[in-house]
This record gives structure tokens, C-alpha cells and sequence, in this order.
């Protein structure tokens, strides 16, 4: 009887003491193996064969949806194309004349003895899973340490940056986006008479918050704010790269600091292709 | 059903509901609000085996889904590996063939593995975090109905 009932205790709660441990003992080994920089055989393998899958379910999904959301928008979409074209015209404009200032800055830099920074190779990935899990603010792209991604690269979508890259594996690879509480990157307010320094963290939803203002920081609701190039992160994230714009300007309670609300260029919810740099 | 043959299907049905999530997930958000639709097949998958070693169905999703986030891997591997068995644990089929336990195990299980996971890892928002949470378990409530009816001739009494 006594055998009986050790027998169905064994039965009922053995599979869950078990699960309990391996799952413990494979987060155990996947972070030390992302602390070292690679990725645990386990990931590596589950990335490699899924992530094709993934990646032709969402180009199906993509294409069902693209083809039936068309479908009756002639109207709006030639409106739109037009409204296009003509901004591409004045942006046209106005790039030439900011290619002409940059020509002019780094030509002054050159003759002040500035040293100045190689552009990183930039490498366009495709965006695989977009927040594989609820409860952290990561995606997954399709490229991995075989093309040269590693732990720390920096990754861009065409508004301004997305996040970086926490874990590389060969195929593929992990992105920690900046509204990510865990993400932190240095920044300043990109208007010539500001200029305020702070840092940026995640605070989810597509926002950040900009702290580590100084009192009289003057930061200002529609600032478009930018990487500083410092801090944060390890200091990863280049100089001058677009982050967000102020949507709200507050005073911390505790510090009687500036705290400002970012609202994210980059809507990490729509993003399908980005760019990493390497 | 056999021990074996009825994990087999579950372990399939789980993957293909990982990758089912990943490809679709961030297009099915309501309300800010974004289903978890590996547990909401996790769900009725172990009610319908009703054994404790769906443990090790759940612990396959969270490994899946640890793999892909690669924030917080053990306590995605441990909190749904947990949420699994508490579901295969109601009386080995008693309550399989019952549609508001379908649904209440949806609710239940998603709201058992975001707590488990809070507990594991806490978040830096817990009011958002638990909004989220009660929103996401609803949706998966809603969603483990269709789910249960489709699969349940997968999972037959004996196969």
C-alpha cells in the first residue's frame, strides 16, 4: 500500500522536479554562454532550424495581408503617392544641401585636427520574430556571427536606432530594443542652443525616459533627441544617432531633476527590415 | 491514450504553435494587449493528455521561447513547464471533455506562468506588468476554446 502510494507520488511529481531543474540548469548555461559572447548549443540549434520557419509564416502572413488590405485602396494609395512625391522632392533639396555642409564640416574638421571616426560597415537584416516573449522587449533578426553580427552591434531602422544586439548566435541573432527597461543609452537634445546630456532608458510601449538631466537642462516638448555617444550600455551606440522626440517634460520629485518622456522614432512594432552596425 | 504517442503530438503542436506565435503574435495585439498563443495551445494540449509528464511539454515551450528571447531563460522554461503540469494535473482526464475548463485552463495556465514568471524575474512596472498579464490570460481564455475543439480529436482517449 505504502509502495502504491510512493509509487503514484513518484509518478505525479516527478516530471515537474525534473523540468524544474533542467530548465534552471539551461538558463544557467544559456547566460553564461551570452555572458561569454556566444550562444548555447541548445539556442543555437532551435534558432537554426526555426527561424526559416518563422521567417516564411511571416512572408505568407505578410503577403495574405498585404494582398486583402490592398484590395479597394486604389484611391487612398494614389493620394498618398502623390502627397509622397512631392516630399521626396523637397527632401531631395534638402539633402543636397546637407550633403554640401557635411562636405564643408568634415573638410574644417580636417583642418582643426579633428580625428574623426570610420562609418561602421552597416548590414541589413530582416526582422524574424518581433517580442518572442511578452514580457521582454527583444526581436530576433536573420543574421547571426556568420555575417559578422556580434554582442553589442548597434541595430537601426530607417526613423533612428532599434536597440542592440544581446545575443548572437550563427544564423541569427537577439536585439534588446531601447524602450527595453534593461536598455540604457547615453543621449542629448539635438537642438544646436541645448545640447542637454542625459541618459535614456527604457520605460516599454515605445517610450524611454531621459534622465540624469541636469536642473537647468534646457529640454523642451517636440526636442528630437540623439545619441551622445556616452555611457549607457557600454557605451556602444555612436554618436548622433536618432532616438525619439520629447513628448513630456517633468521634474523628478526626489531630485527636483529634469525627466523627460521619450516617445521612440523607431516603432519597434511595425519594423520588418533594419541595420546593423558591425 | 499512450504516454508516448500522446507527447509526440503535444511536443508538435506546441512547436508549431511557437512558430505560429512568432510569425503572427505581434500582428493579433488588441488593446496593447498581445496573446501568448504557445500556452494558449500548451493549455488544452495538457488537458487533454491529463498526465504530469505534460511538465515536459511546457518545459519544451519555454525553452523555445527562451530561446528566441533570450532574456530570462529559466524562468520561461520553469514557469510554463509549471503552468503545464498544473493543468495535466486536473485528474487525469476528469475534466477534458468540458469546454468552460478548456477556457478556465487557458486563463488559469497563462495567468499561473506570468505570475510564476514576475516571481522569477520581477519587472520593473508592476502595474503594467500585471494589466498585461490579466489582459493576455483573458485573450488566451478566449482563445483556448477554438483551440480545444480542434485538437481534441488529436488527442483521442486512446489511440
Amino acid at each position: 500500500m505504502l509502495e502504491d502510494d510512493r509509487g503514484a507520488l513518484r509518478r505525479r511529481f516527478l516530471p515537474i522536479v525534473l523540468c524544474i531543474v533542467i530548465g534552471a540548469g539551461l538558463g544557467v548555461w544559456h547566460n553564461s554562454a551570452v555572458a561569454r559572447g556566444s550562444s548555447d548549443p541548445f539556442t543555437t540549434v532551435a534558432r537554426a532550424v526555426l527561424a526559416p520557419l518563422v521567417s516564411a509564416s511571416g512572408a505568407v502572413a505578410n503577403w495574405v495581408g498585404g494582398t486583402i488590405g490592398s484590395l479597394g485602396q486604389a484611391r487612398r494609395l494614389a493620394r498618398e503617392n502623390a502627397s509622397l512625391r512631392r516630399t521626396v522632392a523637397t527632401l531631395t533639396d534638402e539633402v543636397h544641401g546637407l550633403r554640401e555642409s557635411a562636405i564643408t564640416a568634415r573638410r574644417l574638421q580636417a583642418q582643426l585636427g579633428f580625428l574623426t571616426a570610420n562609418e561602421p560597415p552597416r548590414l541589413p537584416a530582416r526582422v524574424v520574430a518581433l517580442k518572442p516573449s511578452a514580457h521582454v522587449a527583444t526581436l530576433v533578426i536573420d543574421r547571426g556571427t556568420r555575417s559578422g553580427v556580434r554582442s553589442g552591434s548597434v541595430v537601426l531602422a530607417p526613423d533612428g536606432i532599434v536597440g542592440h544586439v544581446i545575443d548572437a548566435s550563427p544564423t541569427a541573432s537577439v536585439v534588446l530594443l531601447a524602450s527595453d527597461p534593461r536598455c540604457a543609452v547615453g543621449a542629448m537634445v539635438q537642438r544646436a542652443q541645448s545640447r542637454a546630456a542625459g541618459v535614456c532608458r527604457g520605460a516599454g510601449r515605445s517610450t524611454l525616459r531621459l534622465g540624469y538631466l541636469s536642473r537647468d537642462a534646457d529640454v523642451r516638448t517636440g526636442d528630437v533627441i540623439v545619441t551622445s555617444g556616452l555611457g549607457g550600455a557600454g557605451g556602444i551606440y555612436p554618436k548622433g544617432l536618432v532616438i525619439g522626440s520629447v513628448t513630456r517634460v517633468a521634474e523628478d520629485l526626489a531630485t527636483s531633476a529634469k525627466v523627460a518622456t521619450v516617445r521612440q522614432a523607431a516603432s519597434p512594432d511595425t519594423i520588418e527590415e533594419v541595420v546593423v552596425l558591425r | 491514450m499512450k504516454p508516448g504517442v500522446g507527447l509526440r503530438r503535444g511536443a508538435a503542436a506546441v512547436s508549431i504553435a511557437f512558430v505560429a506565435d512568432m510569425a503572427l503574435g505581434s500582428r493579433m495585439v488588441v488593446w496593447g494587449v498581445r496573446p501568448d498563443l504557445t500556452l494558449a495551445v500548451l493549455a488544452p494540449v495538457s488537458l487533454l493528455i491529463g498526465r504530469a509528464s505534460v511538465a515536459w511539454l511546457g518545459l519544451l515551450a519555454g525553452a523555445l521561447q527562451g530561446s528566441f528571447a533570450s532574456v530570462a531563460f529559466g524562468s520561461l522554461s520553469v514557469s510554463r513547464s509549471v503552468a503545464a503540469w498544473g493543468v495535466g494535473m486536473l485528474e487525469e482526464r476528469l475534466f477534458r471533455d468540458s469546454l468552460a475548463v478548456a477556457a478556465a485552463a487557458g486563463f488559469a495556465s497563462a495567468l499561473g506562468a506570468d505570475v510564476l514568471f514576475f516571481v522569477f524575474a520581477p519587472q520593473p512596472y508592476p502595474a503594467e506588468y500585471a494589466y498585461m498579464a490579466v489582459g493576455r490570460a483573458l485573450y488566451n481564455m478566449a482563445l483556448a476554446v477554438p483551440i480545444w475543439a480542434a485538437l481534441r480529436p488529436v488527442f483521442p482517449r486512446s489511440v
